[in-house]
């Protein structure tokens, strides 16, 4: 007995140090963690995509007087060139009922319009906004803005631009987004037309 | 990519190309959409002995070589001895579409003026390739036989309707009209029945054949009839009216001229005359 108890004071005496408190650390960090970006807009599908496209189309100058707003329907084709720009073929449908004082009011009129468009793109993580403008052709259904003295042929040039948000689901493929563009009529007695379309992208 | 977005992505793919394919089908065939011809504005002065007209020759592409040889095969099939029209009421569908103002409350001045509640009727007549039809020549002739007799048989009209001052009203003949019109005027012309105690003429004209086919007995079953070419409006009023009209087509198969290409189809009809009553 008398020789243990000095051997458990040296013991206490050699890890008293853990009860006083411990020296601090010295970690070997040099700078903050970047932050995860969720989705990562690289991860993105880029390349050739399509897009299905709902809306109106309205026009403006004086074919509006004589023309009403009608349903649109169209399609796009196109290729991501760069993150930021592409081309793409633009399809789009509508139909229209005249209005107006004439024996022509409550007829139906289709256009048709075609066009090779650029596309501008600036992305924020799944948000983008877009601005895209092209050249092409406009071609009614009947002649019914000829009978009216608005124009001298059905088919036509159209040119002008549109602009947009996109919104980038998780999918890497798909997005959907709104835009409106505004496009000259060329044949159509200094008339223009408005496009509003919400629609669904797949890029492949 | 999992297989739901392949598949999700195959869709959309044959969506877009089904989309694409049908407007370009759209833009190629448009759903035979019609063709609009604006007629000469008609002034009434109201009360006319002869009643104002105005009106349009439809002009047509002259057949091919291969669709002159479709028809010939056509006629030879169906057996009744008789040419097939080139526009033909099968192929070729009319609209007349109408407005009409009572402007008796305008001057001449264009000043204003005390206007009057009026009774107008559309009326209309014109011919087939084969047969022209005018409400006037057979006026004419029925009054030779009577002269107290004045009988208005137009081929076609909208009933009478009444309009006050300043008024406008729109209505349209159909398509079925100027489908009776055609039966009317080839009943007339080609399937005429000579026996003077027939009721072809007045029969045929008064009567919807759907619900009397009197005068049509020498109609065959299976003929083709011929679609009107040349439209003439008539506008009967009492007061001062205008009529604005328009003639709205269905080409199904691209008959009327438009290409500097092809050759007007001449067309040579026969005007009908009746019989004059003694």
């Amino acid at each position: 007995m008398r020789l243990r108890l000095p051997k458990l004071m040296a013991a206490a005496l050699a890890t008293s140090w853990l009860l006083l408190g411990s020296a601090p650390a010295g970690a070997q960090v040099t700078s903050e963690p970047s932050a995860v970006i969720f989705p990562d807009p690289a991860k993105f599908a880029r390349g050739f995509y399509t897009e299905g496209e709902v809306g109106a189309v309205t026009f403006f100058g004086p074919a509006s007087d004589v023309v009403a707003p009608g349903f649109a329907v169209g399609a796009r084709f196109g290729y991501d060139i760069f993150r930021f720009f592409a081309l793409q073929l633009h399809a789009l449908g509508s139909t229209h009922q005249t209005k107006g004082d004439t024996p022509f009011s409550g007829q139906l009129l289709q256009t048709y319009q075609g066009m090779v468009e650029g596309k501008l793109t600036i992305r924020f993580v799944q948000l983008s906004i877009f601005a895209e403008g092209g050249v092409g052709a406009a071609r009614m259904s009947t002649n019914l803005l000829y009978a009216l003295g608005y124009a001298r042929y059905r088919t036509g040039l159209t040119a002008g631009g549109s602009a947009g948000i996109d919104y980038h689901s998780l999918s890497r493929h798909f997005s959907i987004g709104l835009r409106a563009g505004y496009f000259m009529l060329f044949d159509v007695s200094s008339s223009q037309d408005l496009i509003t379309t919400a629609y669904l992208r797949y890029t492949f | 990519m999992t297989e739901n977005e392949r598949r999700i992505g195959s869709l959309i793919i044959h969506g877009a190309l089904a989309l694409l394919a049908g407007l370009a089908m759209i833009g190629c065939q448009e759903l035979n959409t019609p063709l609009y011809f604006k007629g000469t504005d008609i002034v009434a002065t109201g009360g006319e002995e002869t009643p104002p007209t105005t009106g349009l020759s439809l002009r047509f592409r002259d057949p091919t070589q291969k669709e002159r040889e479709a028809l010939q095969m056509q006629a030879d099939a169906l057996g009744y001895g008789m040419d097939v029209p080139w526009v033909s009421r099968d192929k070729v569908h009319i609209e007349l579409l109408y407005k009409i103002t009572n402007t008796s409350n305008v001057a001449d001045d264009g000043s204003p003026a005390e206007g009057r509640t009026g009774t107008f009727n559309v009326l209309v007549d014109g011919a087939t390739e084969y047969t022209k039809y005018d409400y006037q020549i057979v006026s004419d002739a029925i009054a030779m036989g009577d002269p107290d007799e004045a009988v208005f048989f137009p081929l076609m009209q909208s009933m009478p309707k009444m309009l006050a001052a300043g008024q406008s009203y729109s209505g349209l003949l159909r398509e079925d009209d100027f489908d009776e019109g055609s039966l009317d005027i080839d009943a007339l012309g080609r399937w005429l029945d000579a026996d003077p105690a027939s009721p072809t003429f007045a029969g045929v004209l008064i009567n919807d054949s759907d619900v009397n086919p009197v005068g049509l007995n020498l109609v065959p079953a299976n003929v083709v009839l011929p679609a009107l070419v040349e439209i003439n409006v008539i506008l009967q009023t009492d007061v001062k009216m205008t009529c604005e009209y328009v003639v709205r087509v269905r080409d199904d198969d691209d008959r009327l001229l438009h290409n500097d290409s092809d050759t007007l189809y001449e067309t040579s009809p026969t005007l009908f005359q009746p019989a004059v009553m003694p």
